[in-house]
């Protein structure tokens, strides 16, 4: 921008002040820190001083352009250019956005677009690592096939000694998720999440106590106090999906 | 009174190293159960008392040699036992399908379905039941340990062992593992100790499978970190019989 205005100062004022007001600065300004530079060397240090108001006045009107329109008009209020302008072009009024939390599944996936890239770097302090049958692998395999999770479904997980099983239902108001867990010969230990947002764009489901991240394979499960010894807080549980029909093995026996 | 303090726990941890190998009841309270059944088994007077006789018979046994052969401690019979195991494989959906090895280990625990199969559910426990039950069986070291018919890892974990008096202990402890010892992960999933390596353990796992897959189906050997390791469990050879 300083630069623009610079390079103007050898050229006639009337197009120094058209290439200042493109600039986005006021001409009048322009045209006398200008004059001052033109007239000789008693008046240059006045002239410096002025190209750097020139400069900061430049800085503010990019700052105002970037505002949301409804800060910038009113900033820009008077200003009878920028009055003109909103009189030929009346700005529409956006409505407001509610939070991700307060809206059905879709609507909340489209308002968190714009964020979900960098959904990831939210997962930091959180473990690295996922069970997958009686394997620990890194979460980074898993994160390069991020996937939305499916609205409602069940899905099942076996480690080696024991069987869980996982269903999510974020469909209906209020999303929720219950997790059966059982050894063979005991009871199924259950435990239900409920009201859990949505967030980067239907990859991620997040509540009090549980963390949920969608993949091409399945879900990842992160309990954050579970109470059953077998699903412990330092191990994401990866769930494939089942059909509805089918009950955890071996659950209750 | 803080003096008195500090003798008793300065006590206490004397006694703790007797009781990680499960001496500390029996030397003060000896127990002659197990001495008298093995008395007993070998046509001795069953009296509890280990005297000449009773050390010639325990001499004698057949797994003595064997047992003297092993450089940590008896339990490493427990990897022996195991190995055989290892390739066991499921029938679909926990079955045990034509494998007298499966057939085996679904019938070491008390778990039995209403239409009198006793095979459908997650058996890595199950397999441990039945190693242990095999080493009981023919080791003499083990008189007073009652052998495990439990497929629950955790009530193998925080009853059966307890129960047994076995040495329970976390891989930060300073008691190290070694061959024969049973593995408790951080998840619901148990195994046995084949070898040990720089924090790394070789074990033998039942309902395991290849690295990635989700569902156990096979008695495996696997390599493993000890940071998967929530404890491991060491039966008591002397616990009935110092």
């Amino acid at each position: 921008m300083g630069l623009i205005e610079i390079d103007c100062f050898d050229r006639p004022i009337a197009r120094r002040s058209r290439i200042c007001a493109r600039a986005g600065l006021g001409p009048t300004l322009a045209g006398r820190a200008a004059t001052f530079v033109h007239r000789g060397s008693a008046y240059r240090w006045r002239s410096i001083a002025l190209l750097g108001l020139a400069s900061l006045s430049s800085i503010a009107c990019a700052a105002k352009r970037s505002q949301p329109p409804e800060q910038a008009q009113e900033a820009n209020a008077e200003s009878p250019s920028a009055e003109a302008t909103r009189a030929r072009k009346p700005t529409p009024e956006r409505p407001a956005v509610p939070a991700a939390a307060d809206m059905p599944f879709e609507q909340g996936a489209n308002a968190a677009r714009p964020a979900a890239k960098d959904w990831k770097k939210e997962l930091i302090g959180l473990p690295e690592t996922v069970l997958v049958g009686t394997d620990v692998t890194p979460l980074a395999e898993f994160l390069s096939s991020a996937a939305p999770i499916p609205k409602t479904g069940i899905f099942r997980s076996e480690q080696g000694g024991a069987s869980a099983q996982v269903r999510i239902d974020t469909a209906s108001k209020g999303s929720t998720l219950t997790r059966e867990f059982a050894e063979p010969g005991t009871t199924a230990q259950i435990k239900r999440y409920d009201s859990l947002r949505n967030q980067a764009d239907g990859v991620r489901l997040s509540g009090k106590g549980v963390e949920v991240l969608g993949t091409a394979r399945g879900i990842l499960v992160l309990e954050k106090s579970s109470g059953v010894d077998g699903i412990p807080d330092s191990l994401w549980i990866v769930y494939e999906p089942t059909s509805p029909n089918k009950s955890a093995k071996g659950a209750g026996k | 009174m803080v003096r008195r303090c500090e003798g008793f726990s300065r006590s206490r941890a004397r006694i703790r190293p007797f009781r990680a190998i499960g001496c500390g009841r029996a030397l003060r309270q000896p127990d002659a159960r197990g001495r008298s059944a093995f008395q007993e088994r070998n046509g001795l007077t069953a009296d509890g008392v280990v005297g000449a006789e009773t050390w010639k018979a325990l001499k004698a046994h057949p797994l003595a040699p064997a047992i003297a052969q092993y450089r940590v401690g008896p339990q490493e019979m427990l990897a022996d036992i195991a190995a055989p195991y290892v390739g066991a494989t499921e029938a679909a959906g926990n079955r045990m399908g034509d494998d007298a090895r499966m057939r085996e280990i679904f019938q070491a625990d008390d778990l039995g379905n209403a239409d009198g199969t006793t095979d459908g559910y997650a058996w890595c426990c199950a397999f441990v039941s039945v190693c242990v039950q095999r080493l009981l069986a023919i080791s003499p070291v083990y008189p007073g340990v009652r052998a495990p018919r439990v497929a629950s890892v955790t009530a193998f974990r925080t009853r059966w062992a307890p129960e047994q008096r076995c040495l329970i202990f976390a891989p930060s402890s300073p008691h190290v593992p070694h061959r024969g010892d049973i593995v408790v992960y951080m998840f619901s999933h148990i195994g046995i100790v084949e070898g040990t390596g720089s924090g790394s353990l070789q074990t033998i796992e039942g309902n395991t499978n290849e690295k990635g897959s989700r569902e156990g189906t096979t008695c495996r050997r696997k390599q493993r970190g000890l940071a998967e390791v929530r404890c491991f469990i060491r039966l008591p050879v002397f616990a009935n019989s110092c």
